[in-house]
């Protein structure tokens, strides 16, 4: 298979049953976050948000706009998460109306060297996506565990 | 055309007494009429009310419970039916609004903090202590509308 081949056959399967122009076009947020995230970028992955954009991990972390996330990013890659990657698959995308979309996902952080997720760090992410000026940007990203990790929350 | 409905009417007619202080710094009329959601969930909870709860959705409404993702307000009305007949039983909520983010006028974006309170306890257990994020929409007749949330483990301060 051609390189060229092969990456669409990859984009493919992430897409799934997703496949309509809208559905795809949004789905390229995640996209834009797994490859800053390859390149531990963290004004990447900044800029993935919205200027106003909120950040949600489980713990503490509550980062509102793209200069607080970027900072929570630097740190982050200098420490707990240098070296690591993100996957993630889309299970359920919504549009709230064309330019608001809802999308779920199952993935995780990747640590390095790896290829699959521990299932200890798989997580259901919801992004919530803006389209501002023609882009998608991320308006909130929040994950929490599954598994084991999801305990009586609602 | 859209309608604009006061919060405080909302809730009258969710037969909900108005508790100002759960608006925190957001009060606002929009911001108030937005938060007429979390506060009928927080009611729905209290009455154990399923069938309540499930009408605060919209018909595709989305909510995670724990590992469960519930796509529709009929799988929530059943789900928390369930609940609220067995472990949920006597289960409330509580929190509060810790930012509230217009994407466009009739959608919102809400992050609260807050958590389950089991029956015969009487504060947020630190192992079910959350932040959640809410979508929250205005179908057009005023009467917003819980379209999506989801929560993850983290400090409750108050």
């Amino acid at each position: 298979m051609t390189a060229v081949a092969d990456n669409q056959a990859r984009l493919n399967a992430y897409y799934g049953e997703f496949t309509s122009d809208k559905e795809k076009e949004v789905l390229g947020v995640p996209l834009r976050m797994v490859g800053s995230w390859a390149k531990n970028d963290a004004d990447g992955v900044a800029n993935v948000f919205s200027e106003d954009g909120i950040l949600i991990l489980p713990g503490d972390v509550l980062k509102k706009g793209r200069d607080e996330i970027r900072n929570f990013m630097v740190a982050a890659y200098a420490g707990p998460f240098k070296n690591t990657g993100v996957i993630g698959n889309p299970v359920d995308v919504r549009f709230v109306t064309d330019d608001v979309a809802l999308l779920r996902t199952h993935g995780g952080i990747l640590a390095e060297g790896e290829t699959e997720i521990d299932p200890e760090l798989a997580v259901r992410s919801t992004w919530v996506c803006v389209k501002n000026d023609g882009e998608w940007f991320l308006a909130g990203y929040q994950n929490s565990p599954r598994g084991a990790g999801a305990t009586l929350r609602w | 055309m859209s309608v604009t409905i006061k919060a405080s009417e909302l809730l009258a007619d969710a037969g909900i007494v108005e508790d100002v202080s759960y608006y925190r710094s957001f009060d606002s009329e929009d911001e108030k009429a937005v938060l007429t959601v979390p506060m009928k969930i927080t009611a729905g909870w209290a009455r154990n009310d399923a069938d309540f709860f499930a009408s605060i959705f919209v018909e595709n409404g989305s909510l995670l419970m724990q590992d469960t993702q519930l796509t529709s307000r009929e799988q929530i009305r059943e789900y928390m039916a369930a609940g609220f007949r067995g472990g949920l039983k006597g289960a409330q909520v509580s929190g509060g609004p810790l930012e509230i983010k217009f994407l466009r006028d009739n959608v919102a974006m809400v992050i609260t903090e807050g958590g389950i309170i089991l029956a015969g306890e009487s504060e947020i257990a630190p192992e079910r202590q959350i932040r959640a994020t809410w979508i929250i929409v205005d179908e057009g007749d005023g009467v917003w509308k819980l379209f999506s949330h989801q929560s993850s483990p983290a400090p409750y301060k108050g």
